[in-house]
């Protein structure tokens, strides 16, 4: 029995590419505590959001463990991975991978409606968070109506919107213009902060790495941590 | 709920670039349930308005006839009396049908015809038989006349009140059959909507012919009750009681080879409709998969927000069941409305063609009926939307099935 929220042990990820296997991370073990922010750099290539996914439970890895709350993940049928990146995960992808089809309260009430919130109360809770965000004007536009900035705080706001456990962010200020991503920190680091949530993220930026409790790096498929 | 939401949005979002790809699949369903209704209706109608007049006119609804070695003991009254008192049974007609030769002295042609000698009764009282007969300057029928069949009057060119000789075979005293000529006169002309009745028959009165022709040959024609008519056990069993030698025969099994032909007919259309129901399983299958490609990114998404795989199968699945079901509903809706305006229709085609053409179609121009059976179109319904949502799951099964992260890297 431990006390970490999430670990990763010895955890190796092939992937098949043709006939030959490519190994992205070999042996890797990392551990996040509640309230603990770790960041992860590296060169491009080097396996750091194939990390994330298999931390996130958005793949499975082809040898090793994943340990939530000393469950094991690959141990979980779908009904229960599902439930566990719904309830316990929060994930901010680079590309902020918001759903056309619907408005900016709408994509942040996703997360809610599908662990089963009324309507009314998923919708007040999305207004909420955008209100906080700075969005509240903007809530009833669709993604392709917003700007870079605007598009990754809504998906900020719906990887909080269920309060999860552990937020994992990749690269969330890649694609955006130098104030846009001053925003988006500061307002991960805020959220991270008020509500004592565990943050993972993936950056090439070293300032925004520098603001985490742990940074490590990730070189030749394994983790070195940086003081 | 969620799910159906997301379905619905899926389908028919202002935003959604395939809300065009849904509206055309929901219109080609429309269109095809519309098609197949007024198809089955029409040929429902057909069939039968053609299996009514095959009963009603040609082959009575059931025929009760006896072995010669019983048939002696036995008088016409009195048989007609026992089926009466036989539930269910409305009408009887003693009857015989004989092959006759017939010529016309005034116009010098011939022809050969089915005399049927009947109880001419038939003509007058309110019966199926009389009220699918239109008869022309029609006049009850006495011994020594008789009634024609309107194209085989035409084709004699026989007119009423005209003397025709007619040449029956009864049996001989050194030959079997022996012809015997009599010359009648033509009473009157009937139509019957049946034409190849019309074209070979003739009616006479059998009480003046029973002293020349064998009583074994007599044969009971029974009119039943409407909620017997196809389903006359009871009464083949009275009957049976009655008379445990007598031979009784239903409409369908007197008419058996027709019978059996339209009954194949209907098979084969349904053989049809199932081709088509696979053509269009195929093609839902084909625009799910390709819809389920379009999404992947949005389902990997989806996923990693939490939703299980039978979620993302329950919204495409949702998906196709929303627009399956609104085609089904406005193509029952057309089907319906077309249906009962066929003669409208038909009307609308025949004066466009021939504004193009300057020629009439005697096709359209016929008296089209429909008749739509609620249990045919629930039947194609629940089927149409079986087939879409199997095959909209054959189709996003493998896709679906991965996992989140699978799909966004394909993408």
């Amino acid at each position: 029995m431990t006390d970490h929220l999430l670990e990763l042990s010895s955890v190796t990820k092939i992937f098949a590419s043709g006939d030959s296997d490519l190994c992205v991370l070999q042996d890797i073990d990392l551990v996040l505590d509640q309230g603990s922010s770790v960041a992860i750099t590296g060169k491009s290539g080097s396996g750091k959001s194939t990390l994330l996914h298999l931390a996130g439970a958005l793949d499975r890895p082809s040898r090793g463990k994943v340990l939530f709350a000393d469950k094991e993940l690959q141990r979980m049928n779908d009904r229960q991975i599902s439930e566990f990146r719904n309830r316990h995960i929060g994930f901010v992808f680079q590309a902020h991978v918001l759903l056309d089809d619907f408005s900016a309260w709408e994509n942040v009430c996703i997360p809610a409606l599908i662990r089963g919130d009324r309507y009314a109360q998923a919708m007040q809770r999305s207004k909420q968070l955008l209100d906080r965000v700075g969005l509240s004007e903007r809530m009833n536009h669709r993604p392709q109506k917003l700007s870079g900035g605007e598009r990754q705080r809504v998906a900020i706001c719906r990887a909080l919107v269920n309060e999860p456990d552990i937020i994992i962010a990749d690269e969330p200020t890649g694609s955006l213009d130098e104030q846009s991503s001053a925003e988006i920190e500061q307002l991960l680091f805020d959220m991270v902060t008020e509500q004592h949530r565990t943050l993972l993220l993936v950056t090439h930026d070293i300032q925004l790495a520098r603001r985490c409790e742990t940074v490590y790096l990730l070189q030749n498929r394994s983790l070195q941590e940086l003081s | 709920m969620f799910t159906l939401r997301l379905a619905w949005r899926y389908a028919f979002s202002r935003s959604n670039r395939h809300r065009t790809a849904s509206l055309v699949i929901l219109a080609g369903l429309s269109a095809g349930m519309m098609a197949i209704i007024v198809m089955l209706s029409l040929m429902n109608s057909l069939q039968r308005d053609l299996l009514d007049q095959l009963k009603d006119i040609e082959s009575f609804h059931m025929q009760v006839s006896f072995p010669a070695e019983v048939s002696q003991d036995l008088t016409v009254e009195e048989v007609v009396d026992q089926l009466y008192t036989v539930n269910h049974v409305q009408h009887v007609f003693a009857q015989v049908n004989t092959q006759v030769m017939i010529q016309n002295p005034a116009s010098d042609r011939s022809s050969t015809a089915r005399l049927r000698l009947i109880d001419t009764s038939i003509l007058e009282e309110e019966n199926p038989f009389s009220k699918r007969t239109v008869w022309m300057n029609k006049k009850a029928l006495n011994p020594g006349e008789l009634a024609v069949g309107g194209t085989l009057a035409a084709r004699l060119g026989l007119a009423q009140g005209q003397r025709v000789g007619v040449t029956l075979l009864v049996s001989g005293k050194a030959a079997v059959l022996a012809p015997m000529p009599v010359t009648m006169v033509n009473a009157g002309v009937f139509r019957t909507g049946l034409s190849e009745f019309d074209q070979t028959t003739m009616i006479a009165d059998l009480s003046s012919f029973l002293d020349r022709i064998d009583f074994q040959r007599v044969s009971y024609g029974l009119y039943l009750e409407e909620d017997h008519i196809d389903q006359a056990d009871t009464v083949i069993s009275a009957i049976q009681e009655r008379y445990p030698e007598a031979t009784v025969r239903t409409w369908q099994q007197i008419n058996q080879a027709f019978y059996s032909a339209l009954t194949l007919e209907k098979m084969l259309m349904y053989l049809f409709l199932f081709f088509m129901f696979i053509i269009l399983g195929v093609n839902i299958k084909n625009a799910s998969s390709r819809l389920l490609h379009v999404k992947q990114r949005e389902l990997a998404v989806l996923r990693s927000l939490g939703a299980g795989k039978r979620v993302a199968a329950r919204v495409f699945i949702g998906q196709t069941f929303i627009i399956t079901s609104i085609g089904e509903i406005c193509g029952i809706a057309l089907g319906l409305l077309a249906s009962n305006h066929i003669g409208k229709i038909f009307s609308w085609i025949h004066t466009i063609q021939y504004v193009f053409t300057r020629k009439t179609s005697l096709l359209l121009t016929y008296p089209f009926t429909t008749y739509v059976k609620g249990s045919e179109i629930i039947f194609i319904a629940c089927s149409v939307l079986a087939v879409a949502l199997l095959f909209t799951y054959a189709g996003c099964r493998r896709q679906l099935y991965r996992e989140p992260m699978e799909m966004l890297y394909h993408d």
